[in-house]
């Protein structure tokens, strides 16, 4: 082999080696970056079920209120219930999406006597995934003027 | 010529190609990651925007001052009424958020206020948004309702914003005695049951973004002036509103269509709302242990067919007052009379 040959191939070699390790340290950086985007949208499908949980429980459809101030984690039992048959319309349904999305909205009474309203679930067809999130809450029942212990429970699919 | 300087010319030319693929490869991923950083920090400031609008709409009657991002942030509507907020290239659509803001807002904070929307129940909460990079200019008369309208403002408005009560001879085009633009952004003039005049501004407010409202009854008329501009200010159709925070949306919004948009929303789920408080009171008639509270549910029924009719074109929203007054005067009664309130 000729020595003009030789010093081409130590060249080449060179560059070899090196866009070996570029190749390599790009390919674990963008592993690491991959594992970051994963953690943050786990993180935003978690805040997105809090963000859900947290406008139910503020939504005016179903808070328990006395001449307009509200009761903190406390759902009317017969709003939830009105509301949830209002929620049974289409057009309405595709209205409260912008506050629901893809998620199960339900309220589970334990105490004196068990019972659940599920006020809106529309599931997304596209994910199996899902996130739960549950709010004890104090229920009134206006026919009786009584109050009841239960929950909140939010599920998004997402 | 000889065969090493062959050699040495080709190895040169070997060495600048390499070199030249090396520094175009180094050159586009720093491009590539810079526009990705540039993506993620949007994104970033967008779900904060995004959950602290959402944190700020559940929580009334707060005013909260919040960091902005260096490149602003731009709300709008457009006029199918997709409405959304844009950081940088990304933009989050408002979805069931109410949200009256000016276009574009930037400084080094902004303020978030939230009022409950009471018909008399609340049927939700308003949004507010602004920050020190504008001025709200509030213009009245010697008339009883300007005068009323001034001291319900002077009394309600928080401090964090920034309102300034003048009279109308104060717009006008001398230095002396005239307001001036004192190198805000943006500027709203606000005129409180009074005519409004919108072409003799001071020259300092030549290149200002001017927009404006001319509050009458229950109507809200529009206005908006461009920058540089030659001629009059572009004038809206009337739009009504009902409540206080109602009267606040007016301020706020940008223009008619943010205000139009925002509202349609408001008074669609207004009508929702009713219609569960509705049905909630036919429940509550008809049960038997409570027939002594007289339970009605006319003026219930009255405000959600109103509203409902009101949707699309917001023209008389004060219709809804007399309702929603005789409602508040049922739920007090029920309330001497220890019954389970309609609100």
């Amino acid at each position: 082999m000729k020595r003009a040959q030789v010093k081409m191939f130590e060249s080449l070699a060179v560059l070899v080696v090196f866009f070996f390790f570029l190749i390599f340290g790009a390919s674990f950086y963008f592993k690491l970056q991959e594992s970051s985007v994963k953690r943050q949208m786990e993180e935003n499908a978690q805040l997105k079920v809090i963000q859900i949980a947290q406008k139910s429980l503020t939504l005016p459809e179903l808070e328990c209120s006395r001449i307009g101030v509200q009761r903190e984690n406390c759902v009317d039992e017969l709003k939830a219930r009105k509301f949830a048959e209002l929620l049974t319309n289409e057009n309405v349904q595709v209205d409260y999406f912008k506050t629901f999305e893809y998620a199960k909205v339900s309220v589970h009474k334990i105490y004196p006597d068990a019972d659940e309203v599920v006020i809106y679930d529309k599931e997304d067809p596209n994910r199996q995934e899902s996130r739960v999130a549950q709010i004890p809450v104090l229920l009134y029942l206006p026919e009786t003027n009584h109050y009841a212990f239960g929950y909140l429970e939010v599920t998004v699919f997402a | 010529m000889k065969r090493g300087m062959l050699e040495v010319q080709f190895n040169w030319i070997f060495i600048i190609i390499a070199g030249a693929v090396i520094l175009a490869f180094f050159f586009s991923i720093i491009q590539k990651q810079r526009s990705v950083s540039e993506e993620k920090l949007s994104l970033a400031l967008i779900n904060e925007l995004d959950a602290i609008t959402t944190g700020a709409a559940s929580s009334k009657g707060s005013a909260q001052r919040i960091d902005l991002p260096r490149t602003g942030i731009d709300f709008g509507c457009s006029d199918e009424c997709a409405c959304a907020f844009r950081v940088g290239s990304l933009s989050r659509d408002y979805r069931d958020k109410i949200i009256f803001s000016p276009n574009h807002i930037e400084g080094k904070d902004i303020v978030f206020w939230t009022l409950p929307w009471n018909v008399p129940f609340r049927a939700g909460n308003f949004l507010y948004v602004t920050n020190d990079r504008i001025k709200y200019f509030f213009v009245s008369d010697s008339s009883t309702p300007s005068l009323q309208l001034k001291a319900q403002l002077q009394q309600e408005l928080p401090d964090k914003i920034n309102a300034e009560f003048i009279e109308p001879s104060q717009i006008c085009s001398s230095d002396a005695g005239c307001v001036k633009n004192e190198n805000y952004q943006q500027v709203k003039f606000v005129f409180l049951e009074t005519t409004p005049s919108v072409t003799t501004f001071h020259e300092s407010f030549k290149d200002t973004d001017i927009t404006g409202v001319h509050l009458s009854g229950s109507q809200a008329t529009f206005f908006k002036c461009y920058p540089q501009r030659t001629g009059d200010c572009e004038q809206s159709g009337a739009l009504s509103y009902i409540g206080d925070a109602g009267l606040f949306a007016t301020i706020f919004a940008y223009d008619d269509n943010m205000y139009r948009c925002n509202m349609q929303e408001a008074v669609k789920r207004l009508s929702y709302v009713a219609q569960v408080m509705e049905n909630r009171a036919i429940v509550l008639q008809a049960n038997g242990d409570l027939l002594r509270c007289g339970y009605s549910t006319t003026n219930l029924e009255v405000l959600r067919s109103g509203a409902a009719a009101q949707v699309d074109a917001l023209a008389d929203l004060g219709s809804l007052t007399v309702a929603a007054q005789s409602i508040a005067g049922e739920n007090e009664a029920l309330l001497r009379q220890s019954c389970p309130t309609i609100y």
